[in-house]
């Protein structure tokens, strides 16, 4: 399901006088089985792109094509378009509203009139592939769960209407370190078991080079970078330039270079880096995983 | 979908206007003395006459006349069943009856009452939509208090209320924002709101009516104790760092609305009801 942005602009508060432009212009193909990382500061109109992509907002300037269906068509059934490409918001709070996670979970498949077994049947897929343990949780308060299973409660409910594109949009903002890999375990697994396309949303680069294969830049509502991960971490200076901290394994990697260690470029996870680091000082035997 | 596009009240728009200028008291009071005005006007020629005085509040004020009007587009379809209602129901000895059925008796009076209520009730909102338009949170706080601080003698908790009155005002589109987040998130799961009869809408409300409250207190939670750790207790013995101050255009601004009223109530003893 190939999702095509031409010549997108954004304008908020349009026609009032609080009127100021947030996109600018943007051109963007996605392809199906993508893992795309969306990085940049705040206020770069990250969010505000990806909610075109499910057709949250409309275009008045520009076009998105999701699967050759123009978004803007009236012809086009946009609460399809919204079952088949998933939004996970930042604020759990926003979504949560049933008294029970099982209930909360079953709320986009009841709306997708399935059959009771049906929408049992996917509750139990959903919980399963975000690892809230059904016999535990299904019953559970939303109230009682910490932040990091309200996230995935919340991811829940939307891959339980079987989206085959995932959009998340700042899901480990404010987790602690364990919530956090948890959460991007899931993610991972749902893209290589699922083949699922995701769009990460996020600011956090150290997120985004661990999982990602292509990553967008965005600052002050234009793309500024696009390519493969690899690459566009590799151009550090211009990440900082916007105000982005480059991932602390790029960072290490880099300052033990300029200190005439001979580690290579383009390291982007915390393994690959421990056995270069070992092998650049010619120590083996020492514990070669890390987690 | 932006709902906070179209929201003008408790926004405020900086500037530097005549209006922006007065005194927040005076703004404030004048405010109140309209919305009176408003409330004793009992005839379409007298209303006219304070929209006329409205409109020239907006140029004034240099607020974009399609912006202000636009705010009030929300509110019609409660005056258009508010207007019914007064129609069918309204029913003043010596009216006339156009036709009845049931417990229903449209008059001519109940239609009268119905267009003059819904007039009312445009322009009552456009007042304060100026007012808050042009005056800060800030400002309104400080006008508030001190136009209510005689009423302390007898027990009215003056820096309360006005600090209760600016608090609601400040998070009506902080509020508007949140519920467009929630209603974002909720039409992600296939929630269409535009979609299906006057009930069926109605129901869809609640996956937003429920995220929207609980957040909201526990906003107002934080809010107390982000107040508490700055040692707010109540309102004794707190000094201002800007002091108020009436001046020459604020006994002008008086002028103006001591002319108007003459004007409005001559109009109402006048003209009278139409009914």
């Amino acid at each position: 399901m190939p999702i095509e942005i031409e010549h997108l602009n954004h304008t908020y508060k349009e026609g009032t006088p609080f009127a100021r432009q947030v996109l600018f212009d943007i051109n963007l193909k996605i392809d199906d089985g993508e893992f795309i990382g969306l990085i940049g500061p705040s206020q770069a109109g990250k969010t505000t792109l990806g909610q075109y992509l499910n057709a949250l907002f409309i275009p008045r300037s520009g076009r998105v094509l999701i699967d050759g269906r123009d978004t803007a068509d009236r012809k086009t059934d946009l609460v399809q378009i919204r079952f088949e490409v998933g939004y996970v918001f930042q604020n759990p709070e926003h979504q949560l509203f049933k008294t029970t996670v099982g209930e909360d979970i079953a709320f986009g498949p009841t709306r997708q009139r399935c059959t009771p077994e049906e929408v049992r049947e996917r509750v139990r897929e959903a919980m399963l592939l975000v690892g809230l343990d059904e016999e535990t949780f299904y019953q559970r308060d939303i109230f009682a769960l910490s932040g990091g299973q309200k996230r995935r409660a919340a991811i829940a409910g939307v891959l339980a209407c079987r989206p085959r594109v995932l959009i998340l949009d700042g899901i480990t903002a404010g987790l602690d370190p364990r919530g956090r890999k948890e959460i991007l375990d899931v993610v991972e697994r749902l893209h290589r078991e699922r083949e699922m396309t995701v769009i990460f949303i996020s600011h956090s680069m150290d997120d985004v080079a661990r999982l990602v294969e292509r990553i967008v830049v965005m600052d002050r509502g234009r793309i500024i970078d696009d390519g493969p991960a690899r690459e566009v971490l590799a151009r550090v200076n211009r990440l900082k330039q916007i105000g982005l901290e480059p991932p602390q394994v790029i960072e290490i990697m880099q300052r033990l270079r300029e200190k005439g260690f001979a580690v290579p470029a383009g390291i982007l996870n915390v393994d690959e880096a421990l056995s270069e680091i070992v092998k650049a000082l010619g120590r083996p035997g020492v514990k070669e995983s890390w987690n | 979908m932006e709902l906070t596009r179209d929201l003008t009240l408790g926004v405020y728009l900086p500037g530097k206007t005549a209006l922006h200028c007065l005194d927040p008291r005076t703004k404030i009071a004048g405010a109140s003395g309209l919305i009176l005005l408003l409330i004793l006007t009992n005839n379409y020629a007298a209303y006219a006459s304070f929209a006329a005085f409205t409109l020239v509040l907006i140029l004034a004020a240099k607020i974009p006349l399609r912006f202000a009007l636009k705010g009030l587009r929300p509110m019609l379809p409660f005056l258009a069943i508010m207007w019914v209602f007064q129609f069918l129901l309204q029913k003043p000895p010596g009216s006339k009856v156009i036709f009845s059925y049931w417990i229903f008796s449209a008059t001519d009076a109940g239609l009268h009452i119905g267009t003059l209520m819904s007039i009312r009730v445009l322009l009552l909102f456009l007042v304060i939509t100026i007012l808050t338009l042009t005056t800060s949170t800030v400002e309104l706080t400080d006008g508030a208090e001190a136009l209510l601080r005689p009423l302390q003698k007898i027990g009215v908790p003056a820096q309360e209320l006005a600090l209760t009155m600016v608090i609601a005002l400040r998070f009506v589109p902080t509020l508007a924002e949140e519920a467009e987040k929630i209603i974002k998130a909720q039409t992600a799961r296939g929630v269409d709101f535009n979609r299906g009869n006057f009930i069926r809408r109605t129901f869809k409300l609640f996956p937003v009516l429920l995220p929207l409250f609980i957040n909201a207190f526990k906003r107002a939670d934080e809010l107390i104790t982000a107040m508490e750790s700055r040692c707010y207790t109540g309102g004794a013995g707190r000094t201002k760092m800007k002091s108020l101050r009436m001046g020459k255009s604020d006994y002008f601004a008086w002028g103006i609305f001591a002319a108007f009223t003459v004007v409005q109530v001559f109009l109402m003893l006048k003209i009278g009801r139409p009914y």
